[in-house]
């Protein structure tokens, strides 16, 4: 592997472990521990002894390494809230969030690809104005309200979707799954979409003014072919960066979508820890999430050097 | 004052007044300016407009429709909700302007010293940077206001906290191109302090920049102050914000679907507007962008 990756992945696994320490910290230094002390049931001796047992008086150093050595054999700790395993709780959510993450970044890149590029070779024309406004509202728009007004419009008053769900547990099969994914799936999409169609639309408008764009128009190359062998392969190179960007955001995104329409994914999860104060659900969810959001930075950059020949690494 | 225009204030006028007259070309912006103008002023003179106290609870009213009485009707323990929405307003621009103004302070001071002293100082700021731009930040929102309680202070910190990466790449970026020019390294060789180059001649070129960051900042806070009131992780109830509004009024969509309506269109239009405004203030000040 070229030295340039090799001292990227360095880098990522030493801010994971930093990302790590930060949330540890934090977590630790809270005033009151964790929701479950503070139940009806558990006096203040029955909560002493709790917070002994979870090991929550010991110092800050010695929880961390507690709660790192049994991180590298594999062992995210219990949940406070309900027992379990937390790597049991992740395992049950994770393909929930994976299929909207997936789903609402394929909607995004195949409603933002073509509109940008049609903006771009329209430039200023109306196509290109509606999609500009389009594309600001879709960043202005908060995430949540969107879903609730799809939910007022389409299950509330229209009753073509459901308002929340998988639809997993039903025995719709996969066109019950398509009609509970489409409104968290969009509302998720939504800010990613409009980003990728000004991306693309930038990109596309810088390389459309390039001189091997015009020699090939010189050429008599017909304007479709122009478009998809020459303007659009060195167009769409800089939106795969952008997608590296904007996974992240996809994460964050999820935590409210989720929320909106009860989704079982890690997003959901990751807000019901908060609001329980559940330390070790929010340690692992902010490790894993930190990890995939790194592993597909790190996926882009590799992908941009396979497509762009002129890059490279190291 | 007014007798005696000399030649250098008239000069100085000049490209300001082309700002200006850029700025007011600029549609959408000036349609902005007018509804945050309104907004502000409304959610300010919210203790006499409002015609009801926000958290008055009237369960014989609850849930009731738009009247003559209540111009929106009320929420699901009777609250006035356009008393409840003008209110509200006060925490999205108190929340919106403060952390956004603090993030822009420490952006212009990690970019700054990171551009203006290089080096290693230089290499771990902007690895910092970095790395606060590669993790899932919302993430870590959660867990702050999760661990240290939601109040108003709380969240402003904590946004100003998650939010400088930007400005400290752009003020980088601006420092390291001015601190190149001839007059900064004239002004190094006539003897100046550090402190004067960076207060007086590097700084004040990044302020362009800088106010069109700390713009779409007061959007983005606006955003994620809603996101976690929405969440029940930010403003606690029974204060009213727009984003705890929403909340509420999800449980009854099928029931009183206006409800969600209002504070999710206040919190849409306030952040459009920001973002006009700074889209407004960029291509005013850099005629050559767009």
């Amino acid at each position: 592997m070229p030295k340039y990756l090799l001292s990227r992945l360095a880098q990522s696994a030493v801010l994971v472990v930093i990302v790590s320490i930060v949330m540890f910290a934090l977590i630790a230094s809270a005033p009151g521990g964790p929701a479950i002390l503070y139940q009806e049931d558990v006096d203040a001796e029955a909560a002493a002894t709790m917070r002994r047992n979870l090991g929550l008086d010991d110092p800050i150093v010695v929880q961390y390494a507690r709660w790192a050595a049994a991180l590298v054999q594999g062992d995210l700790g219990t949940s406070l809230s309900n027992s379990r395993p937390v790597a049991m709780l992740i395992g049950q959510r994770f393909g929930a969030t994976a299929q909207l993450a997936l789903a609402s970044l394929g909607l995004a890149l195949v409603v933002a690809i073509p509109i940008g590029v049609l903006s771009a070779v329209r430039r200023n024309g109306w196509f290109d104005r509606i999609a500009t406004a389009g594309a600001f509202m879709g960043v202005s728009i908060p995430n949540f309200w969107l879903g609730i007004m799809m939910i007022v419009l389409f299950s509330v008053t229209l009753g073509w979707l459901p308002s929340g769900g998988t639809g997993a547990t039903g025995d719709g099969g996969w066109l019950e799954r398509l009609r509970h994914l489409a409104m968290p799936a969009f509302v998720l999409g939504t800010s990613t979409m409009a980003q990728l169609t000004r991306y693309t639309r930038s990109s596309m408008v810088t390389v459309l003014r390039e001189d091997f764009v015009r020699t090939a128009r010189a050429k008599g190359v017909p304007q479709r072919t122009v478009l998809t062998r020459h303007a659009l392969r060195n167009g769409l190179i800089p939106v795969v960066t952008v997608i590296g960007v904007l996974v992240p955001r996809l994460f964050s995104g999820a935590a409210i979508t989720e929320s909106i329409f009860s989704w079982p994914g890690l997003g959901r999860l990751a807000v019901d820890a908060a609001l329980q104060r559940d330390f070790p659900v929010i340690m692992a969810l902010t490790l894993v999430v930190s990890v995939l959001v790194i592993v597909a930075s790190f996926v882009v950059d590799v992908l941009y050097a396979v497509i762009d020949p002129r890059i490279r690494y190291g | 004052m007014a007798d005696a225009v000399s030649p250098r204030t008239a000069a100085e006028a000049a490209p300001k007044g082309r700002a200006l007259r850029a700025f007011l070309r600029h549609r959408g912006a000036t349609v902005a300016l007018f509804l945050l103008t309104v907004m502000t002023g409304a959610a300010l003179l919210a203790p006499w407009i409002a015609p009801y106290d926000p958290e008055k609870i009237n369960i014989l009213r609850s849930l009731a429709a738009p009247s003559a009485q209540h111009w929106l009707g009320t929420d699901e323990v009777g609250r006035d909700v356009l008393s409840r929405l003008l209110f509200g307003g006060r925490v999205s621009i108190v929340v919106g302007l403060v952390a956004a103004t603090l993030s822009v302070a420490i952006g212009v001071a990690i970019g700054g010293l990171s551009a203006y002293f290089g080096g290693l100082l230089d290499a771990v700021l902007m690895r910092f940077t970095d790395g606060m731009l590669s993790i899932p930040l919302f993430f870590f929102l959660l867990v702050v206001m999760a661990v240290f309680g939601s109040g108003l202070t709380q969240i402003v910190i904590v946004i100003a906290l998650t939010s400088w990466m930007p400005v400290a790449r752009i003020v980088r970026g601006e420092v390291l191109r001015v601190k190149a020019l001839p007059y900064v390294e004239a002004a190094e060789a006539l003897g100046a302090r550090r402190l004067h180059v960076i207060l007086r001649h590097l700084l004040p070129q990044t302020v362009p920049s800088v106010i069109v960051a700390a713009t779409l900042g007061v959007a983005n806070a606006i955003l994620l102050e809603s996101a976690l009131s929405y969440l029940g992780l930010g403003i606690q109830p029974p204060i009213p914000s727009w984003g705890n509004m929403l909340q509420g009024s999800q449980a009854y969509v099928w029931s009183q679907p206006l409800l969600a309506l209002w504070p999710g269109l206040m919190i849409f239009v306030a952040v459009m507007a920001y973002n006009a405004l700074g889209d407004g203030i960029r291509d005013a000040l850099d005629p050559g962008a767009g």
